[in-house]
């Protein structure tokens, strides 16, 4: 009877090889899915540092570029050029003040000049890894926690 | 069966797809391992040096690209044809190239050499179109052979303002540094902080980006329009006058703003390296402020004014002119060496008679009383202008081993006493200040990563009153107008002083050999300018009043149309009207 009992409930070969070979599989396409994700990630990364670096240089280039332009623009505008097109345009110097015509015009505060102020660079470095690639999983749970408690804080400022 | 071959082959295709991906990433740590001996390296980085503009926005001195020429030995395929089209772009002799670009690799000593710097980008474009033709016919002549761009410091107004702006000698890219005037003065704010910058090799490491602030732009109190002009008028009246070298410089008294300060001669920045003797030889970069000599008559007016404040004479107090002025057994004469009978303060200024101011400093002012003034004036003392170089000369006072009475004698009207320019318009400019003497600048304002820092006007000092200025002011502008001096200005009232001093050859004073001056403000109702001009060794006459007071009429008939300054009668007018 108990003999019986145990061999109503045997499989089939074929469906306990067939079930090996499904969790072999399982684990294997599941290592395969972690590697690949992996070589994914790894890939972006190093194509993102890459375009980084070549992105610095073209910075550094452009503002070299941007130097020269402002020289050239000065070596156009200089003293010496200026007074050049002056003359070929035709002015004269003011050599008697009696010539000149003083209007007041109110409000005029004469030439204004423009300076070119530097782009602001206030934070020391910019950070491009955003911290939740680098926290642990500990971090981000305290971290968000920590942050939800002090949410009413910020709320009622 | 069949299914055993598919189930079969199924997993092989997956283990061998498998296979394939740790291949890859053994690849990749394979890499890493290679770094991670020197994972690392750095640059240190120089910032892009501040630009310096005039008053108006002018650029005065900025940077430019320029380009290094050099081979990686260990690249190089074809010395011959890098020869050959380096030679011929960069006008280089072909043999010297092919020398170069031949040498043989070295680990130790020879690696890379420079074939050419400083070069114009233009070049570059030629060299940059050789080689795509190169390229384009998959032709490797030109390997090894490499540029790259770095900035280097330009003037492009040339010799405008150049012995106010002082040179950075960016010839030597190592040690490269500033000198004299503002880029010396404040190189520390135009060249910023160098930073050396950490480079990962494995470029997944890049973590920040360390950002590198160029270094400050500078606003100086100098109009460029106003400096070309004192320096056309100058250099004219230098050449006119068969001078050894000329100085003007143009200071508002209110605020101590230097509009001009010229002197000639003066070097082109931008070719430092060719003016090294006429540096060394004159030790001088800019007579405004490093060479101290002896002024002469308009050394005068401060004596004149140290007596008025000191209550020790009026504008109406008479003196009697005998001609020579007796002190320890020594005389002197006036510069006529004529006696000028009776005169009053403001006669004796208008005369310049060396007999009268020597009378006020020694028998109405005394020893101490002057030299306190003097003191207060700022002669013998630094002005603390903030251009780099600034030289000054003790004043001998009671006291000094080789002072005695004489050299007050000498000294209250200009010799015995040695001031820079910028020392004397400085003091004098108290007297068109309301007695209040300013600092004087050349900056005007610090412009630095979205912060504009202005440089406010500071007194230096308050030598004389207020009431004593405007007495004095009135006095010489009197004198100018009596003595019908080509000094004046049509329509503009003008006070001033001209000065003549004769030069120590050989420990003796020739009087063949003059430094002429003149020092002059106004409108004197409301001054809004100060000119003091030296004209040094003039050959075609020995007198201030001849010499330096027509440069002076030129200079301000062009300087209150530069300023905007309407004649007298018509700023009166104007006044009225915006009044009512």
């Amino acid at each position: 009877m108990q003999k019986n009992i145990k061999q109503a409930f045997e499989q089939a070969p074929w469906r306990i090889q067939l079930r090996s070979f499904v969790w072999i599989l399982l684990v294997v396409v599941c290592f395969f899915a972690v590697a690949i994700f992996n070589l994914n990630i790894s890939s972006r990364t190093y194509a993102a540092g890459v375009a980084i670096q070549d992105l610095e240089t073209e910075k550094t280039n452009t503002m070299r570029q941007i130097a020269d332009l402002r020289h050239q623009l000065a070596m156009i505008k200089s003293s010496a050029e200026m007074e050049k097109r002056l003359d070929e345009l035709g002015y004269e110097r003011i050599s008697d003040p009696e010539e000149l015509v003083y209007l007041v015009i109110p409000g005029y505060l004469g030439e204004q000049p423009v300076y070119e102020i530097p782009v602001s660079q206030k934070d020391d470095s910019v950070t491009l890894i955003k911290p939740a690639y680098t926290q642990s999983l500990w971090e981000l749970i305290t971290q968000q926690t920590l942050g939800f408690s002090k949410a009413p804080e910020r709320i009622l400022r | 069966m069949k299914s055993f071959i598919r189930f079969n082959l199924v997993g092989i295709i997956f283990t061998l797809f498998g296979l394939l991906i740790v291949f890859q990433m053994l690849r990749i740590q394979e890499f890493g391992d290679e770094i991670s001996i020197d994972p690392y390296w750095e640059e240190p980085v120089t910032p892009e040096r501040g630009i310096i503009y005039d008053r108006n926005g002018h650029q005065l001195a900025g940077n430019k690209k320029v380009y290094e020429l050099g081979v990686e030995l260990n690249q190089v395929v074809d010395p011959e044809s890098i020869a050959l089209e380096v030679s011929h772009i960069f006008d280089m002799e072909y043999k010297d190239v092919l020398a170069l670009a031949d040498m043989n690799f070295d680990e130790n000593s020879a690696r890379y050499i420079v074939l050419d710097d400083f070069i114009e980008p233009s070049k570059i474009t030629q060299l940059e179109s050789i080689e795509k033709q190169y390229s384009d016919e998959d032709n490797n002549g030109l390997y090894g052979l490499h540029w790259f761009s770095y900035l280097q410091r330009s003037y492009p107004e040339k010799f405008l303002a150049a012995n106010v702006l002082g040179f950075y000698s960016f010839m030597d890219r190592i040690e490269g540094g500033a000198h004299f005037g503002v880029e010396e003065a404040y190189d520390n704010l135009l060249s910023g902080n160098s930073v050396t910058v950490v480079h990962p090799l494995d470029p997944s490491q890049i973590s920040e980006i360390a950002n590198v602030p160029p270094g400050a732009n500078l606003v100086l109190t100098i109009d460029r329009e106003i400096q070309a002009m004192t320096e056309e008028i100058l250099e004219k009246a230098v050449e006119d006058n068969g001078a050894l070298s000329g100085t003007i410089v143009i200071m508002d008294p209110e605020t101590g703003e230097v509009l001009s300060m010229a002197v000639t001669p003066r070097i082109d920045p931008n070719e430092y390296n060719k003016y090294a003797d006429l540096i060394l030889n004159y030790n001088t970069y800019n007579r405004a402020v490093d060479t101290p000599y002896e002024p002469g008559s308009v050394f005068k007016v401060l004596t004149m004014a140290a007596a008025l404040d000191s209550g020790s004479v009026e504008p109406d107090t008479e003196f009697i002119d005998t001609g020579v002025y007796t002190i320890d057994r020594q005389n002197i004469y006036n510069w006529d060496r004529g006696a000028w009978g009776v005169q009053d303060m403001t006669t004796c200024l208008q005369h310049s008679l060396n007999v009268c101011l020597a009378w006020i400093a020694v028998e109405k002012v005394g020893p101490s009383t002057y030299y306190d003034y003097m003191s207060a004036f700022g002669i013998g003392h630094r002005t603390n202008i903030d251009l780099a170089g600034e030289k000054i000369l003790p004043l001998r006072e009671p006291g000094d081993e080789d002072w005695t009475m004489l050299s007050l004698g000498n000294n209250s009207f200009g010799q015995g006493v040695a001031t820079t320019p910028i020392q004397i318009i400085t003091a004098i400019s108290a007297i068109a200040n309301e007695g209040k003497m300013m600092v004087p600048h050349v900056l005007k304002s610090v412009i630095s990563e979205d912060n504009i820092i202005n440089v406010y006007p500071r007194v230096s000092g308050t030598p004389i009153s207020a009431e004593t200025a405007e007495t004095l002011t009135e006095m010489l502008a009197n004198s100018l107008e009596q003595e019908a001096s080509i000094a004046l200005v049509d329509g503009y009232r003008v006070a001033g002083k001209t000065g003549t001093a004769e030069i120590i050859i050989n420990g003796k004073y020739d009087d063949t050999l003059t430094n002429a001056s003149f020092v002059g403000w106004g409108p004197v109702d409301d001054p809004k300018f100060i000119v003091y001009i030296w004209i040094e060794q003039p050959s075609s006459s020995p007198w201030g009043s001849v010499v330096a007071a027509p440069i002076f009429s030129d200079i301000v008939e062009n300087l209150v149309i530069l300023m905007e300054i309407p004649p007298d009668d018509i700023r009166q007018q104007l006044y009225a009207q915006t009044s009512n």
